[in-house]
Order: C-alpha cells, then sequence, then structure tokens
C-alpha cells in the first residue's frame, strides 16, 4: 500500500447514499465478491457505516485486491505467450 | 532509418492502430484553456459574465489552485448552471431554453462536499486557470498537437453517466450519481449493464486494456470502469506496467486509462491525479506527462492516436452553449433515469487534446465533440458497428489525420 492519510475528523460521519464514495465501495465490493463469494462480500460490506469504517474496509481490502490483480496480470501475459 | 521522419501517405487504418483515451476529472474548457493565450480557441472573456444577488461577476484569472468545496455538478445543479436559477425541466420535455447564466447561483447556494462557498468566493467558479504554470504538460500538449474548443460532456450531469458514455454511447438512463439500490441490482448482473453492450463487448477481450494510475493515495485506485458488466477489478492493470507494456509486442487496439482518484473517503481527492477540483492541478498533470512519455518512446509511436479529456466540467463555468444532442436510442427503460431527461442535450464543454503524429502541430479544432467520439473513431477505424444512435451521429477525430508523420512531436515532456 501507498501512503494512507491520516486520522481525519470526519472518519465518523455518516456514509451518504448516491455519494461518489458509495459509487466507489460498490465497486470493491463487486471485486471482493469475485474473490470470496456474495455472502461473504455483503456481510463485510454491510458491517460499514462511516467514513471511517470506509476507509479501514479500503485499507483492509487492497492489498488482497491488488495482489489478486496481479495473479490476473500473470494469466492474461501465460495466455498471451501461447 | 527511423520512420519519424516519414512522409508518406498511407490509409488511415495503416496510420492508427492503437487508440489510447486519458479521462480526467471535472474541469469546463474555459477553466483550464480560457486565459491561455492560444490563439483561434472560442473561450469566455471578461464581458462573460454571471449575475447573483444584484452582483455581476466577469469571467477572470485567479483560480484557486484547490477549490475550497466541490461545486455542483449533479442534474439539477447543472440545470440551474445552464439554464438560471429557479428554472426547471419537466420530466419528459425538452430541456429549457440555455443561456450560462447559473453557474454563480449555483456555487454559492450548493455544494456536493466539502465546505460550502462563502458569499466573498462565489465568484470563484469564474475564475481560470493559468494553465501554462498550473499543468504546464498538459498546455505543452495542447500546444504541440490539437486541442478541440468544442468537445462537450456527453449530459449534462455529473460523473458516472458521463464516464458511462465513454464506454458505450449511453448511460442507460443513468442521469445522476447512483444510488446504493441501483448499483446493487446491477451486481446481480455482473455490472452496469449496457442495452447494447460497451466498447469492450464490441472489440472483444485482447483487444483492450485497461490501466490506473497507481501512484499517490492509496485510497483512490478503485477503477470506475470496474463498475460495468464484464470488466472486472482484475482486468485493469497499474500504470506502472503500462512503459514495458508498450515496449513488449502490444497489440491492444483501445486503451483506457483512469487517474488515481485520491482521497475518496473524505472527498477531498488530495494526493490524486484526475485534476478533481479540490485536489489541484498538478498530480494530474504528471500523469499527463508520464502517458505521452510512455506512448512516445514506444515502438508504437507512430501508430497512435491519444485522447486526453474531461469526463465533465466540475461546475465551472464556460461560456459555450451545450447544442441539441441526439439520443441513444438505444431501449434503456426508464428506471435509472430520476429527471426524466430525454438525453437530447450535450453537456458543458471541456477540454480535450488530440495527441500524434499524423495531427497538425498547434490545430485548434472546433467541431462538436462529445464523448461517444470516441466510440465513433474506433467504430471508424476498426471496422465495427455503432452501439447507439449517439455514436452512430457523432463525429469522429479521423478527420484530424495528416498525411504525413510529423518528425518534430517533443520527445518527452515534463519534469
Amino acid at each position: 500500500m501507498n501512503r494512507v492519510p491520516t486520522p481525519d475528523p470526519r472518519d465518523n460521519e455518516p456514509l451518504r447514499d448516491g455519494s461518489p464514495l458509495m459509487g466507489y465501495l460498490h465497486i470493491l465490493r463487486k471485486a471482493h465478491m469475485e474473490l470470496v463469494g456474495r455472502d461473504e462480500a455483503h456481510r463485510r460490506f454491510h458491517l460499514m457505516s462511516t467514513r471511517g469504517h470506509a476507509r479501514t474496509y479500503i485499507e483492509e481490502l487492497m492489498p488482497l485486491l491488488l495482489k489478486e490483480r496481479g495473479r490476473h496480470r500473470l494469466k492474461r501475459h501465460a495466455a498471451h505467450r501461447h | 532509418m527511423s520512420t519519424d521522419s516519414a512522409a508518406v501517405s498511407s490509409p488511415v487504418a495503416n496510420r492508427i492502430q492503437h487508440v489510447f483515451v486519458l479521462m480526467l476529472e471535472n474541469r469546463s474548457f474555459d477553466h483550464l484553456f480560457a486565459l491561455s493565450d492560444i490563439p483561434g480557441i472560442a473561450a469566455a472573456t471578461s464581458s462573460s459574465t454571471n449575475t447573483y444577488g444584484g452582483t455581476v461577476y466577469s469571467f477572470g484569472d485567479g483560480a484557486p489552485t484547490q477549490m475550497p468545496a466541490d461545486p455542483g455538478h449533479e442534474f439539477t445543479d447543472v440545470l440551474e448552471q445552464l439554464c438560471g436559477a429557479g428554472v426547471q425541466h419537466q420530466p419528459g420535455q425538452a430541456y429549457p431554453p440555455i443561456d450560462n447564466s447559473g453557474f454563480v447561483a449555483n456555487f454559492a447556494t450548493t455544494k456536493d462536499e466539502g465546505t460550502p462557498a462563502q458569499a466573498n468566493e462565489a465568484g470563484e467558479i469564474m475564475r481560470g486557470a493559468d494553465i501554462r504554470s498550473q499543468s504546464p504538460a498538459l498546455y505543452q500538449l495542447a500546444t504541440e498537437f490539437v486541442l478541440c474548443d468544442g468537445w462537450h460532456s456527453s449530459l449534462p450531469g455529473p460523473t458516472w453517466p458521463n464516464r458511462y458514455f465513454v464506454h458505450g454511447a449511453s448511460s442507460a438512463g443513468l442521469d445522476h450519481s447512483p444510488t446504493s439500490a441501483e448499483m446493487s441490482e446491477w451486481e446481480c448482473v455482473d455490472g452496469f449493464p449496457y442495452p447494447k453492450g460497451s466498447i469492450f463487448d464490441a472489440l472483444g477481450k485482447g483487444n483492450y486494456r485497461l490501466y490506473q494510475d497507481d501512484l499517490g493515495s492509496a485510497l483512490g485506485r478503485v477503477p470506475q470502469v470496474a463498475s460495468i458488466k464484464g470488466i472486472s477489478f482484475f482486468d485493469i492493470d497499474d500504470l506502472s506496467h503500462f512503459e514495458s507494456d508498450l515496449a513488449n509486442g502490444y497489440t491492444a487496439r483501445y486503451t483506457f486509462i483512469e487517474p488515481s482518484y485520491g482521497d475518496i473517503v473524505h472527498d477531498t481527492y488530495e494526493g490524486g491525479s484526475s485534476q478533481h477540483p479540490m485536489d489541484g492541478l498538478s498530480g494530474g498533470d504528471q500523469l499527463v506527462a508520464r502517458v505521452y512519455n510512455a506512448i512516445r518512446k514506444s515502438p508504437l509511436w507512430e501508430n497512435s492516436l491519444l485522447v486526453i479529456l474531461y469526463d465533465e466540467h466540475g461546475g465551472f463555468y464556460d461560456s459555450a452553449k451545450p447544442g441539441k444532442a441526439v439520443p441513444p436510442n438505444d431501449g434503456a427503460d426508464s428506471s435509472l433515469n430520476t429527471n426524466g431527461f430525454l438525453f437530447d442535450v450535450y453537456g458543458v464543454r471541456v477540454p480535450a487534446i488530440v495527441v500524434s503524429p499524423w495531427v497538425a502541430r498547434g490545430y485548434v479544432e472546433h467541431t462538436i465533440y462529445d464523448h461517444s467520439s470516441v466510440l465513433a473513431t474506433i467504430e471508424r477505424l476498426f471496422n465495427l458497428p455503432a452501439l447507439t444512435d449517439r455514436d452512430r451521429h457523432a463525429k469522429d477525430l479521423l478527420s484530424l489525420l495528416t498525411a504525413t508523420c510529423r518528425a518534430d512531436c517533443p520527445q518527452g515532456i515534463g519534469s
């Protein structure tokens, strides 16, 4: 992971439906579903209610997702070579 | 022999075999380029005004490096910006008359995120950037290649539906930032569904590549394109691979590149490279240089076309009145069309720069384009059918191509 901002007083603010942040979180949930299945991805997603939770969610998921992205890249390249 | 010096006429398809698009965020054409002194552009002047609260605000210089608040750009915000305060859009009816009179009123009274604008800040929305000093790489490309001063976002609304237009010449009726319920429904069908498919469906796996900037805040590395059906988060590559990929047998016809969005959690977008108004221009300028330099140095350069554009205007003033647009007519149902918008008018004008050794140096193109013009270009270049009526009728960029390959393109830009 690259640098991550320090705690922010807005971390306690509730997530707002229809906001850009919620849109991005749904994109992450879609990716998480590919990794762990729908039920587990939804269970983890619904633990979020604040910006701080969202930040933790991203910090928690991103290393897993980026690692999987790396695996997909290797597979694509292997297929391309053959 | 360096083909850099080639001066031969060849069919369009031989000249351009790889199209690249870098889509940044939330800047109007006038905001970035009106004060550029680039000759021949149609741009705001000090006589371009908005009146709010009895005060006349003129377009001028001095745009803040970072905006104190995120100017509104949802459908109702843009309606006010384009048509004036108090004007209503009747669902299912034509868009009201446009006079670009409500940008200040909207900025003074609404906000998407951040601290609401103070009364003395209302005029900030009328201020242009000093593009030469604040985004020098972008300025250099605009003056070395083709700057389009008639490119409009595809609808008068926010990021998401406008980004969907660049991928599918439609937003499937979506005219607002999607809700959780809407996104949950899309999830059931593997993502945002286009009635007629996306350009990625049309091209097929292997013929396109997707990248996202991997620098800056880790929070912003969420690619919006991964929301659509058929595209996985895992299909996107980090931009750190871009240069080496281009050097090693790159076959993709189309490449779409997203910036990093910075701190999306707190809506500051800081540490990103999208040029979001609350983050500033420098990160995105470095991204522009990075993308150009990678393509320029690659074996693909002489067969490449790079388009740098902005998804929408981000609430910033622009003096050009958006004209009538062709609705996609793709059979989308009305469930996502909250405002009853007919998609019969373009959104606010945005900057677009076309970069290739096959375009003229320092040329200003006045043709009216929208994001569907990217698709029209790809489809006509690679013999694909149009996805919707919007791209079927869109102007493509092929008329900008010259008969000779330039030998005077900058070897590298940026620091």
